[in-house]
């Protein structure tokens, strides 16, 4: 009979987390050894649950483990992110209060290209004639101005069937004040549409401004059968291959939360992409005792900037999906079209640009051989040497530097009178500069100095660019995880249960008596725990954070509270924090400092079980040389293995592995830590 | 190889400079609209934020409001000439005089000086939409003021902090002259805020490039959109377009309609855009300041060029408009309410332009521009309020696409504001916002639809000044290629007690009581191309 204590000890330690990106599926497994496995196989954007499957697969054959062995499964995928791009999304109704059945329609009014008169606004996801009206009304503190009338309410829902939506979503004035409308309209409709997906404002994202929480709640809505039917047939794939545990799915928050919730809000998968990635590069950090971050992804396409303070990615209350605005926390994430695939051009007048067009993967870089022409950052890389023509990439890419050198030449270094080399050293300097950029808006436009924050390069193309962007920023350090071309995948093993709740309530600090507060913070975070509970956690931790503003503004920042019960001294401490933020972020306080609390936020997390994990021991120091071009000159610089470099290391140098280069420039020093990673120093 | 070093060297540090500049005002404006305190500001995002050289020259800007487009340098040039010589250290000027490169008197803007090492590397500066600024009626904003004196405080750049001592006598005049100073004073120092974080950022610049490569940047930035500009004109057919369009009214009912007029054509190089034709200046607030008349030519020229809105491209740009015109009146005359004629003006250049390349043609989109300032005590706390909202309208159809419904068009795009914040911070209650079917112009794509709005007061008593433009048929949104017009917009009152609306006159001053609803309707957007025979019969037009 086998030991039942080691048989839970191996269930226990057997983890698997699985990201389903655009062109590959990454597996991560880590077995009770604490050794990790990586696999890779190609994503199927057809069929998205098989990737999934396959990329299981391979992971347990690959550590010779059975899919029943994992005690954790979690997921990171852009199933609602791509069906809100391709908009395959299901036919909405709304109700909504007597005349305001185009709120989706009319929006903020705004055009989101001032300077463009051709392109169309996104179509709203309500179609005109699927949206309907009832006279309940509430005003703002509540106050009932019309009654919910049941009659009504039947009749709509008559005309949503007949109408043939798919689900529904129903949004009131002032639900975040005063759910009782809301809830009494969408348990008729549940009563006359059984088995109708129905979304209700104030249980999606009650807070002030009705376009916003419309828009949320019919983006959700519109999200709900196809998320749900994925959720399912996931879970049943899973189970068929012996999985016995359910999947953990990450959301925009950077947690994650068992499919099944996440099926009643997959609006909240929305930005599951580029989260995992930030908190993979927290984790990667806290391990080393640094806990604050910027966290740099830098892909074929894009790049991915995010900051990481205090050992938590920072978040932000509302984003965008393709022109559709969600009030939901995420991840804040700043991406900018420029990546490995960035082409660079001159112009008439001699200005050089990187991007945003990019070769993409086909026909790729020029270097590829594949057909493409555009010089991009890749052949910059290849020209210079960073990039070695004798590796072979994934997919089995070679990569040809006469054709790298031959695009570079005519389309940069012909033009300005150049050489190649010149020319290309001319593009990663462009490209490095509007990266900083991006990492200017996440730090120093957030209140932030970049100087005190570490970097975490990850990505393809990541280590390749981080010591010219912290040199850019002035960051002293850069920190390499393991496997900086599969992070994401890492990172849903390493992140949390998560659960936000919130409410708008708008009170003038002065006037709020601590009880009523307490009283409301207590129902958020009742809530919270419950939901905790249903993602199979028992006990977890809920910290509280509040949106305030000075009275006449409308913007609001964000603040932790620091617990119940509240008191006085928590008030005081509230407003403290606040002008402290306000000044750090806009150098100055109002003349009539007072302040208001906008909307309440109650975060329940449940940690992560500890991830052991061994770095496979250093090999002898297999190492060559080959010429780089560095700042205006070739060198012949150094070229190692990763597990084969020696520490500390002084660039120039060159680190290479399967997923990635790593590139030490002259003034940084390169050390191996703890966990695998590798940290890059300034020496002057 | 000295050249090519130099030309590298240029290439790679102006493509990471001119790409900072912009973020400078982005960055800039960030902190503007995040910390403000007026909702035209922070709803509705009437504000600009512009890094400029050391002569005053614009080099890069936010892109918030059109309407404020490329303007701001007349305003610092012209203080500048002012003083005589740059601001100092510590200095900043407030300025909104609409004849010393201003715009309307609720436009404050605030320039900055960025030195480093006392060399004076460039400016930075702010231009916002206060809600009030005193003067005659609540939010100051009117198209019925018959001289300029009545449209409140007018400051011809004036010290607002000198050498870093805040002009106290200063903030106290304007404390005690306008409705609201908590939100007046607030957007200064929201301001000023602006303008600091984007000196703060020239000066980092400066300290990790140089002081004399970022001058020579921004030199070289503005000489290379420049060359450009005229690429872009070059290429141009050089024959002469022109196009009129007509006010409703000279702003008071009764009076006659006002007519703007536009020949544009491409000469060396250069786009020269002709406004005599305009009508003569008229007894109200609807002249335009000519630093205005440019930002409503610019917006039409930054659409058919796609080029950064900059000096270089402002040097290649010569605008013709009469002295004593509607487009370039003599001081004092009022300008108030210069916006509407700021609209009609964009949209005529940009029908001449049209002609010009007419693949890029589209039809007019509305000019209705519905906007008002209502200022009524709360009953909840005693206090002053004052309601500001702007109605979005049709778009313009396209050769291959309707056009957009519900959108602020041309050089302006303001939020609308949200219900619930006008029924949280005002004694007002929204009963209806939509959009207003048939008001989009027959076409083969036709036009996007206008919005209707309907205000009911929850106070004791209003009053407040609002206008509306487009309430003519004759003067509706144009189709184009045989495309129909937009549908037309209104001001209607339904008093308490009463069950029938009664229509406004386009533009006034109005006394409103409990339970009295106001609404405004604002145009369709022009159709393009010609409409199938059911599209013809199926336009309904009526509003109310």
């Amino acid at each position: 009979m086998v030991d039942e204590a080691t048989q839970r000890d191996t269930e226990a330690s057997v983890r698997v987390g699985i990201d389903v990106g655009g062109t590959f599926t990454d597996a991560v497994l880590v077995d009770g050894g604490g050794r990790m496995w990586i696999a890779k196989v190609r994503s199927r954007p057809a069929d998205v649950a098989t990737a999934f499957v396959e990329g299981l697969d391979e992971a347990a054959a690959r550590a010779g483990v059975a899919v029943g062995d994992a005690s954790y499964l979690a997921h990171g995928t852009t199933v609602a992110t791509n069906a809100i791009v391709q908009r395959r999304l299901a036919r909405v109704g709304l109700v909504t209060n007597r005349g305001l059945r185009d709120v989706l329609e009319i929006g903020t009014q705004q055009r989101p290209r001032v300077y463009d008169l051709w392109t169309p606004k996104p179509p709203p996801l309500v179609a005109r004639r699927d949206a309907f009206e009832i006279g309940a009304r509430l005003g703002p503190d509540g106050n009932e101005v019309a009654p919910v009338d049941p009659l009504e309410v039947r009749a709509v829902a008559h005309r949503l069937r007949e109408a043939g939506v798919e689900a529904v979503a129903v949004c009131l004035l002032f639900s975040f004040v005063d759910p009782s409308h809301e809830r009494a309209v969408a348990n008729l409709l549940e009563e006359e549409l059984p088995n109708m997906p129905i979304s209700i404002s104030c249980r999606v994202a009650p807070e002030v401004r009705e376009y916003p929480r419309a828009s949320t709640t019919a983006l959700n809505a519109a999200l709900l059968p196809l998320v749900g039917r994925y959720v399912r047939d996931l879970d049943g794939r899973a189970r068929a291959r012996g999985a016995r545990v359910p999947i953990h799915l990450m959301q925009s928050n950077g947690g994650v939360s068992t499919a099944a919730l996440t099926a009643d809000l997959p609006i909240a998968l929305a930005a599951s992409g580029p989260a995992a990635g930030v908190i993979a590069a927290a984790r990667v950090a806290a391990e080393l005792g640094v806990e604050d971050v910027i966290s740099f992804d830098m892909g074929g396409t894009s790049t991915d900037v995010a900051l990481v303070a205090g050992g938590r990615p920072s978040i932000r209350f509302q984003g965008q999906y393709h022109g559709h605005v969600v009030n939901l926390p995420q991840v804040d994430v700043v991406s900018i079209g420029a990546g490995g695939g960035s082409i660079a051009r001159v112009d008439r007048v001699g200005s050089l640009s990187v991007g945003p067009e990019s070769a993409g993967a086909s026909p790729g870089p020029a270097a590829y051989g594949l057909g493409g022409s555009n010089a991009t950052v890749t052949d910059a890389h290849v020209v210079l040497g960073t990039l070695s023509p004798e590796r072979t990439l994934a997919a089995g890419v070679r990569l040809d530097a006469n054709l790298s050198r031959a695009a570079l030449a005519r389309a940069v270094a012909t033009p300005l009178g150049i050489s190649p080399e010149e020319a290309a050293w001319a593009v990663l300097r462009v490209v490095n500069a509007s990266m900083s950029e991006a990492a200017r808006l996440v730090t120093v436009a957030r209140g932030h100095d970049p100087r005190r924050f570490a970097l975490v390069a990850f990505g393809g193309a990541g280590p390749m660019h981080a010591c010219a962007l912290a040199d850019e920023l002035g960051v002293r350090r850069v920190i390499v995880p393991p496997f900086p071309g599969v992070a994401a995948a890492h990172g849903l093993l390493l992140s949390e249960v998560r659960h936000d709740v919130s409410r708008s309530w708008i009170r003038h600090t002065a006037s709020v008596a601590p009880s009523e507060l307490d009283r409301v913070l207590g129902e958020l975070e009742q809530r919270a725990r419950e939901l905790l509970a249903h993602a199979g956690q028992s006990d977890g931790t809920v910290a509280f954070e509040v949106d305030m503003r000075y009275r006449g503004q409308a913007y609001n920042l964000t603040v932790p509270l620091s617990g119940r019960p509240v008191t006085r001294a928590t008030l005081e401490a509230l407003e403290a924090a606040f002008a402290e933020v306000h000044v750090a972020l806009y150098d100055y306080t109002p003349r009539l400092p007072e302040t208001e609390l906008v909307t309440l936020r109650a975060r329940a997390t449940a940690p992560p079980p500890v991830v052991r994990w061994e770095a496979p021991p250093a090999a002898p120091g297999r190492s060559s040389a080959r010429r780089v071009w560095f700042d205006g000159a070739w060198r012949e610089v150094p070229v190692f293995e990763r597990n084969a470099m020696p520490a500390p290391l002084r660039g120039p140098a060159i680190i290479e592995q399967e997923d990635t280069t790593t590139v030490i420039p002259a003034g940084w020093a390169a050390g191996r830590r703890a966990a695998g990673s590798i940290v890059l120093e300034r020496q002057t | 190889m000295a050249t090519a070093d130099r030309t590298l060297e240029d290439s790679v540090t102006l493509e990471i400079l001119a790409n900072a500049f912009s973020s400078v005002a982005e960055e800039m404006a960030i902190v503007e609209y995040r910390s403000s305190f007026s909702p035209i500001i922070r709803e509705m995002l009437d504000f600009n934020c512009g890094v400029f050289d050391a002569a005053g020259r614009l080099v890069a800007a936010s892109e918030q409001i059109p309407a404020q487009l490329g303007l701001m340098q007349f305003a610092l040039q012209a203080a500048l000439r002012k003083r005589g010589r740059p601001l100092g250290p510590g200095d900043a000027i407030l300025t909104n005089h609409p004849y010393l490169g201003g715009t309307h008197t609720p436009d404050l803007q605030v320039f900055m000086p960025a030195y480093v090492d006392g060399a004076l590397v460039g400016y930075t500066g702010s231009i916002a939409h206060h809600i009030d600024i005193g003067g005659r009626f609540p939010g100051t904003e009117s198209a019925q003021t018959t001289e300029l004196f009545q449209e409140g405080l007018l400051f011809p750049a004036l010290p607002l902090v000198e050498a870093g001592t805040r002009n106290a006598a200063l903030y106290d005049l304007v404390a005690a002259n306008v409705r609201d100073p908590d939100a007046t004073l607030g957007d200064l120092d929201a301001q000023l805020a602006a303008c600091k974080r984007g000196g703060d950022r020239l000066r980092e610049l400066c300290a990790r490039y140089g002081t004399e490569t970022v001058r020579r940047a921004m030199a070289t930035l503005l000489e290379r959109t420049a060359r450009r500009a005229e690429d872009v004109f070059r290429s141009w057919p050089s024959r002469t377009v022109s196009a009129e369009g007509f006010l409703d009214d000279a702003g008071f009912e009764g009076t006659d309609h006002v007519r703007l007029h536009a020949a544009v054509r491409v000469r060396e190089g250069e786009l020269e855009v002709d406004l005599a034709g305009t009508d003569p200046q008229v007894a109200s607030g609807i002249n335009v300041p000519i630093s205005s008349t440019h930002a409503g030519v610019y917006f039409a020229v930054r659409c058919m060029t796609g080029l950064p809105q900059n000096d270089g491209l402002a040097r290649r740009i010569r605008v013709h408009a009469p002295e004593g015109c509607l487009l370039n009146p003599r001081f004092p005359a009022a300008v108030s309410a210069r916006h509407l004629a700021v609209q009609r003006l964009a949209d005529l250049v940009l029908e001449a332009l049209g002609e010009l390349l007419p693949d890029r043609a589209v039809a007019a989109s509305h000019v209705s521009f519905p906007a008002f300032v209502f200022q009524a005590v709360d009953p909840r706390h005693g206090r002053v309020t004052l309601l500001a909202d702007v109605l979005g309208g049709g778009g313009g159809a396209r050769r291959d696409a309707p056009g957009d419904h519900g959108i602020d068009t041309y050089c302006s795009n303001c939020a609308i504001l949200p219900i619930e914040i006008a029924e949280l911070e005002y004694p007002w209650r929204i009963e209806r916002s939509e959009l207003v079917e048939g008001s989009g112009g027959a076409g083969r794509m036709p036009g996007g639809l206008g919005i209707r709005r309907d205000y009911r007061l929850l106070a004791e008593r209003a009053d407040g000044m609002y206008y509306v433009e487009q309430t003519r048929e004759q003067f509706a949104a144009k189709g184009r290629e045989g495309g129909g017009p937009g549908g037309v917009a209104a001001a209607l009152l339904r008093r308490a007690g009463h069950d029938y609306w009664t229509k406004l006159p386009a533009k006034g001053y109005l006394e409103l009581f409990r339970d009295d609803v106001i609404a405004f309707v604002s145009a369709g957007g022009g159709g393009f191309g010609v409409p199938s025979v059911h599209q013809v019969s199926d336009n309904p037009r009526e509003v109310g």
